[in-house]
């Protein structure tokens, strides 16, 4: 799966982040937490002028997360790319 | 507030364009679109002397039944762009993490306005083509996007319509 390592890691640190920077982006490449920013247009210009083109995890600081609702591809009408 | 119309007409030999609610239903309210990589990754790729990859043109499909709007992965993929992120979404096989993407959004011929992406879902729509347009799907417009504008849907008048 792409962005394990950083999914992890933004868990391991996530009580952390809420206390502080609730409502922001985190921004984290790898095991490192590159910044956090106001918007995910903001924390995607940094990690591509810092790190170039790689993945990267933008993340909202939030405690609730929700998932995202696709009929079409629910139903199998189209097919998800994990 | 601008308007973007968009019309679906036949044309009888001999004969006026009238209207063809047929064509709205059948290809749904699609727009041409061109995907292109993020101003901030094309700013990077320059300052870095790399070629910044051609914008790739398809039709894109206003889908009120998606929270989140979604390309292509094969594009994106060409594209070159990475993932930014992963979300939880149900599929046919059961809730699944999807990666996103971020992406510019053109619509070519219309007057709608480049649309930033910040996190498009990756889909594989590789091999579905709109009807009447003979052109491939690339892309799903989602409520993401709708929330920034008006959408009409006219079906007996072939038309719809996005103000913004």
């Amino acid at each position: 799966m792409p962005l394990e390592t950083e999914l992890e890691h933004f868990r391991s640190i996530k009580p952390e982040l809420l206390r502080h920077h609730k409502g922001k982006y985190a921004l984290i490449v790898g095991t490192e937490l590159l910044g956090v920013f106001d918007d995910p247009q903001s924390a995607y210009a940094a990690g591509v002028q810092q790190q170039g083109n790689v993945p990267m995890l933008i993340k909202l600081i939030t405690e609730e997360e929700h998932a995202e609702s696709v009929p079409a591809m629910t139903l199998g009408l189209l097919r998800a790319r994990p | 507030m601008p308007v973007h119309n968009h019309f679906y007409t036949a044309q009888p030999p001999g004969g006026q364009p009238q209207p063809f609610p047929q064509g709205l239903q059948l290809a749904g309210p699609c727009l041409p679109v061109q995907v292109e990589v993020p101003p901030a990754l094309a700013a990077q790729l320059q300052q870095t002397g790399q070629a910044v990859p051609a914008p790739l043109a398809g039709f894109a499909l206003i889908d009120t039944g998606a929270s989140l709007s979604a390309v292509d992965g094969t594009v994106i993929q060409q594209l070159g762009v990475q993932p930014i992120g992963m979300v939880l979404v149900g599929t046919a096989g059961g809730p699944q993490q999807q990666a996103t993407y971020p992406a510019r959004f053109t619509f070519p011929g219309t007057t709608l306005p480049a649309i930033d992406f910040s996190s498009l879902l990756g889909a594989n729509l590789a091999g579905q083509m709109v009807a009447i347009h003979q052109g491939p799907l690339i892309a799903l417009l989602g409520r993401d996007l709708l929330q920034r504008f008006v959408l009409v849907y006219n079906g007996p008048g072939a038309t719809f319509s996005l103000s913004f």
